[in-house]
């Protein structure tokens, strides 16, 4: 069976808190990360369900094409398959971060990056059209942008991001990456362009520890008008703006006469740019996000 | 000689300095633990320090911390006793500087951890995960 991939981009409108449930360190509710490397994500299971609700719209036949069936009941028991049973021709890969939006003293924020995470992001990337070169790993700590960085302090040449200041080269690579990011939004181009930054990996695998929002919240005990015991807590988030990248796959449509190929899966996955309600803490508004694909097919296809 | 995982030395460290924190001193002293991990990322570390330094001349459990934190060897801060550590932290160069932060946050998980596992529940407050 032959697969179509597509890449989209992930941008969260609010703060963005995919979970991992409690954990015993710092942060009592932390987000979700690669194991390895410490980077952001957004499981694709989270993603699939939430852009299976989004595209309700479609007809019948072609939702179950692309989600899936239902199951009839939940648990375990569900897993059993039935008369006209099938899998859906749709797989929702992780999202991975690609910019981190970080406070700057000048500018107010900017949206960083780094070499290793424009490379991870190449790979899904790959297929599409125009996609910038690879950019080198320089010894930091050290800022790359483009021209006219409006977060770039003019009478020093200098980058002030969160604690740090760093050292400035221009770099039209930069640019090149914002402009194609943008492609996927291009009402954000100008946003992207003068504030997309590129910070050696050190620095950048340092914002990712310590440049995410955190929250603290209380739960108030009514009787007393005051924090019940036990009830502060601390919760992460990926802050609004931030930027990831992640990978739609498809086969062609299993269910019976709902003919359609891994392209028309695609197509109708990514019609139009879908408005989601991603990740936990959603009645405190966190995690509206916008997800939108580049235009243009992806030559990218797997067996 | 036995080799330990730098999160044993951490843990091993934070258990032992928990341990000592006179009984009248702790409640104030699980509230500057508790602290410190979330003021470091949402202030910096040069900052955190900071706080614990307005506050040593008062309140004994933020010398206390200061004590605690300098002694734990952290990377480019091995000599700088408890009430030097935030000029020492302020003097940093960049690189040290982040690799500092990440040590503090390292260790604000392990002293967190001591003061939940060692400090009887009335001793405690408000924060989420230390009821028993």
């Amino acid at each position: 069976m032959s697969m179509e991939t597509r890449p989209y981009l992930l941008h969260a409108l609010s703060p963005l808190h995919a979970g991992t449930g409690r954990s015993v360190g710092i942060i009592d509710l932390p987000i979700a990360r690669l194991r390895a490397t410490n980077i952001p994500f957004i499981p694709g299971s989270s993603i699939k369900g939430v852009l299976r609700e989004a595209r309700r719209g479609l007809p019948e036949g072609e939702w179950e094409a692309l989600f899936g069936p239902l199951r009839k009941v939940s648990g375990a028991e569900g897993d059993e398959a039935w008369e006209g049973d099938h899998a859906g021709a749709l797989v929702v890969g992780d999202a991975r971060l690609v910019a981190l939006p970080v406070r700057s003293f000048v500018g107010t924020f900017a949206l960083v990056s780094s070499p290793l995470l424009l490379e991870l992001a190449r790979r899904d990337l790959k297929g599409l059209e125009g996609v910038p070169e690879r950019l080198k790993r320089v010894e930091g700590p050290l800022a790359r942008v483009g021209k006219g960085n409006v977060t770039v302090a003019p009478e020093h040449g200098k980058l002030f991001l969160e604690d740090l200041d760093l050292d400035v080269q221009e770099e039209p690579a930069v640019e090149a990456w914002a402009r194609f990011l943008a492609r996927a939004l291009p009402e954000e181009e100008e946003l992207m362009r003068e504030r997309f930054v590129v910070v050696d990996d050190e620095t950048m695998s340092f914002l990712l520890e310590t440049a995410t929002q955190v929250d603290t919240r209380v739960r108030i005990d009514s009787t007393t008008g005051s924090v019940a015991e036990g009830a502060l807590w601390q919760e992460e988030s990926l802050p609004a703006e931030t930027l990831l990248v992640g990978v739609l796959a498809a086969g062609p449509s299993l269910r019976q006469k709902t003919p359609l190929g891994a392209g028309d899966v695609l197509n109708r996955a990514l019609r139009e740019t879908a408005w989601l309600q991603l990740g936990g803490k959603a009645t405190v508004g966190r995690g509206r996000c916008r997800m939108a694909a580049w235009p243009g097919p992806s030559k990218e296809s797997r067996r | 000689m036995t080799r330990l995982t730098r999160e044993q030395q951490r843990a091993l460290h934070a258990y032992e300095r928990v341990k000592r924190v006179p009984e009248k001193e702790r409640p104030d002293y699980e509230t500057q633990v508790n602290a410190l991990g979330s003021t470091v990322l949402r202030n910096g570390l040069a900052a955190a320090l900071a706080f614990l330094e307005r506050d040593q001349e008062k309140k004994a459990a933020a010398r206390q911390l200061l004590d605690d934190l300098a002694s734990a060897r952290i990377p480019g801060l091995q000599r700088a006793r408890g009430a030097e550590l935030p000029d020492a932290v302020r003097r940093l160069e960049l690189r040290g500087y982040m690799l500092a932060t990440r040590e503090v946050l390292q260790l604000a998980i392990w002293f967190r951890r001591a003061v939940q596992a060692t400090f009887k529940k009335k001793e405690q407050g408000h924060v989420a995960g230390v009821e028993s």
